[in-house]
Formats: structure tokens, sequence, C-alpha cells
């Protein structure tokens, strides 16, 4: 790739800052997007459910730093509750964020990288959005709107040599399972197969092979599960 | 980056195809390869001097060739780190047309093959915390006309690679499998033959039907391959990774 400059939404911490690390360890010139303040080269203050700051935010980088060749879509937001305790307003909240930010990103970035017929589109979703979950019911319906519109996305884009492609995290130590969560109790890690949480750097690796190796990859998700969902 | 460095590593299938590229590139991380083909030739010969590694030749369908290969290699390298079960027998037919002799043989070597493979590497594995990599098949998923007894020998191994993935990862043995979609190897010279067109036809053939307009690179499958062995990443468990440049949803 001649242009090694990525955008990364959710940035800021966890898998997205995993993300970040890892293309910067490998010479990518990184923007990130986030609600916080993020330790990347480029920083957009931007909340990713509004189209217009996300767009002007790809537009700046363009005219600034060159062409994007990779773009993550990984802002996300979680909580657990039960399905009756969902309001209306929290259910939105979650397709929002997901759907309506993996949404943003991609009208923002897809019409560039096909008219350059080269570009790298990849959402973080979730295995919950493939297999569920109890107490994430909201949750998983937006991860599962995520995994609808990639392969969508994948199928409307690929003859134009932009690939689209998701990778669906299992439990992952990130700040979004407190430290009180009942997913770091030993009762629950000793369901995972591999017993113990999936590393942000194992997500890391992953999206960095799809986004640069994973050049006949399309539409596929690939799942850093610890092997929850088989 | 070398990822692989002094990981041992059990390619079966490597004589040509994407065996053999998938071999040269774990050679370049830094693996020491032990390369299994049927028969050792001069052409088997050749990729072990290449990527300075050994051959070990072996019928997979015979229980005790199987068990002296893999004592061979372990007392040459005195590890194993990984399998890359490769190897695979290709044979389309009608289903009303098709031989039962050949129809079991896609079966013995696709799927039976694997297990013997298996049955006698994983205690090897179970020591040093091994992978293991399946190739199977997109048509082991979606199913194939004419592709029966291929397509089911790979739906087969989609399911050992799941059933092994849920008994080993425990254990800390991490199994996968791949799933190509169609990718530019000497089958493709077969089938221009048997279309009687040429190679170049067959490629360009092929890959109108691929959504992303071409047919995959044995390079491409050869990283994936590469992506799953890295050491770094020890979360994937159980999955089929496919490789299809888009192609889920087939065609009449």
């Amino acid at each position: 790739m001649a242009n090694k400059i990525v955008l990364i939404t959710g940035a800021a911490s966890g898998i997205g800052a995993a993300i970040a690390t890892h293309f910067q360890n490998n010479g990518w010139q990184v923007a990130g997007l986030d609600l916080k303040d993020s330790n990347t080269e480029y920083f957009f203050k931007v909340d990713v459910s509004d189209f217009s700051r996300v767009n002007s935010a790809v537009e700046e980088i363009e005219a600034k730093i060159g062409p994007i060749t990779v773009a993550i879509s990984n802002a996300g937001h979680y909580e657990m509750k039960q399905i009756l305790e969902v309001s209306n307003e929290s259910l939105e909240k979650m397709l929002k964020v997901h759907l309506g930010g993996f949404r943003n990103v991609a009208l923002s970035i897809l019409p560039k990288m096909r008219q350059r017929k080269d570009g790298s589109l990849i959402c973080v979703t979730s295995e919950l959005g493939i297999g569920g979950g109890e107490l994430v019911s909201h949750y998983s319906a937006a991860k599962g709107t995520q995994i609808g519109l990639i392969r969508s996305l994948a199928a409307e884009y690929a003859s134009s040599n932009v690939r689209v492609n998701g990778i669906a995290p299992g439990p992952t130590d990130t700040p979004l399972i407190p430290l009180n969560s009942p997913e770091r109790s030993n009762e629950f890690l000793q369901t995972i197969p591999i017993k113990r949480l999936v590393k942000p750097e194992e997500i890391a690796q992953a999206t960095y092979f799809l986004a640069t190796e994973g050049t006949f990859f399309v539409g596929e998700i690939i799942s850093p599960n610890g092997g929850v969902i088989i | 980056m070398k990822r692989l460095v002094g990981k041992v590593v059990l390619v079966t299938g490597a004589r040509q195809g994407m065996g053999r590229t998938i071999s040269k590139r774990l050679a370049n991380e830094g693996a020491l390869l032990a390369i299994n083909d049927r028969n050792l030739d001069s052409e088997l010969e050749e990729l072990s001097k290449e990527i300075n590694g050994i051959t070990a030749p072996a019928d997979l369908s015979d229980f005790d060739a199987v068990a002296s290969m893999v004592e061979e290699v372990i007392s040459y390298y005195g590890r194993l780190d990984a399998v890359v079960a490769q190897h695979a027998y290709m044979s389309m037919a009608k289903f009303e047309d098709h031989l039962e002799e050949d129809w079991w043989r896609v079966i013995r070597t696709n799927l039976m093959g694997t297990y013997v493979v298996l049955r006698e590497t994983v205690p090897h594995l179970l020591k040093t915390q091994g992978k293991i990599v399946v190739t199977t098949s997109y048509w082991g998923l979606i199913g194939w006309p004419e592709a029966s007894a291929y397509a089911s020998s790979k739906a087969g191994l989609v399911s050992l690679v799941k059933s092994l993935a849920r008994e080993l990862a425990p254990q800390g043995v991490l199994v996968n499998g791949i799933a190509p979609g169609v990718v530019n190897t000497p089958q493709l010279a077969v089938d221009a033959k048997n279309l009687a067109v040429t190679l170049e036809d067959v490629v360009k053939l092929y890959g109108k039907d691929v959504p992303l307009g071409r047919v995959g690179t044995a390079d491409e499958i050869a990283a994936t391959v590469a992506f799953l062995l890295d050491p770094a990443q020890r979360a994937i468990v159980g999955q089929i990774i496919n490789v299809n440049g888009g192609e889920f949803r087939g065609r009449a």
C-alpha cells in the first residue's frame, strides 16, 4: 500500500487504541476520531453518530494528510440490561452509535475509495451480533445490524476493488468491561474455551492483517472470540 | 517481520499449488518446515532445499506410514508447533455418474487423510500448545453441483475443525480452518484442459463470477495461514476463515 493512512473511530481507548498502536508501530499515519482525547498522531473530537462531523473530519484528513486507504469503524457503547429495562432511548442510542456510526464512516469514505479503486473498510462488530447473549439484547441487535451492512456494502463495492469486512471480537479485556463485571469473574472465564478474555492486541493483529494482507477478503467477518462462538 | 522463527510446521500436500506457496511463506517467516506429499519426487526435494526444510513423504491413507513420517519429523526437529493440512484430491462428476470408488477416494484423501495426520500429530501439538490449520473450501460450506464428493469431504473437515477446536482449546491447542474460494492453482490448468480453453481464459472466466472480479492467489491463502499461525494471535478458535473474494451466495 502506497499511502499508509488509517482512520480509526473510537481510537482513544480499548480495542480502538490497540488497533491505533498496532498500525502506528507498522509505520502508518493514524487519524483517530473519538469523543475523548486520543493518543493518535492526528485526532478529531467527534461523535460518530453525527454524519456531518464525521464527514468533515474525513475531508480534513484527506486534505491535510492524504487519501485514507484503510478506515476502521470501531467506536462503540456497551451496557448490560435486562430487555424489559431497555428503554426506547437506550435502544436508539445503541443503533445510532453502532449502525449509524458505521454508516457515517462508510458514507464518508466509500465514494472516495470507489473513485480511487482501492481501499479497505473494516467494521469492528461483535460475536454478540452473531450469537446473541443474555442481558445484551440491545447491544447484540445493534451489532447484528452492522453485520448486515458489512455484507451488503461488501457486495456493492467489491467490483470497485474496495473491500468491506468485519472483525467480531469476543469478550475482550477493555474498559468496556468494568472491573467488577461478571464477565471478569473466574466462573465466567472458565466458560471460555481459551479460559481468558481476548486481548485487545489480538483484535488489532487480526484487523491489521485484514486491512493489509487480506486482499481476497470481501464481506468476511473474522471473529477472534476465544472460542465462545464456533 | 519474521513471526515464526523456530516454529516447526508440517504442511501436507506441499508439493505444488497452495501447499507449496504456504510452505515458502512460512519459511520466509522463519518457520522450520517439514513438507509432506504422497511421493518423494524431485519437485518436493527441490522445494525442501529452497526453504531449508525437510521432506516428509507419506500416503495419508496409511496410518503406519503417517505414524513413521511424524516420528521422523519429531526426531529431526525435536518438536512440532503447527500442522497445516492442505492436501486434497479433487474429482468432479454428475452425482449419478460418479464412480463409487472415485467418490470414496475423495472422502478418503480429504477427510480421512486429515483425520489420520491429526491423530498422529495432536499428541505432539499438546506439548507445544500448538496450532492446526485445515484447508477446507467454500464449496464445503455452500455445496456445489457435480462436486458432491469434494464438497462433502470439505464439509466434513469444517465439522472436524469445529469439534477438535472445542475439544483441544481448553488444553491449549488451537484449531481453525480456511475456506478458499476460487484460487489460481495448478487445478485451473486441469480445468482449462477439460474445457479446451487456455489457462488465461479460465482465470478470466472464473474471475468474472467472483464479486471482487478476479480469482484469488496462492499468496493470499498463504498470508492467511501465516496470520493464523502468528504467536501473537491466540484468540481465534474453531473459526472457518472465508478467503473467497466475496462469493457467499453462489449462483444457479
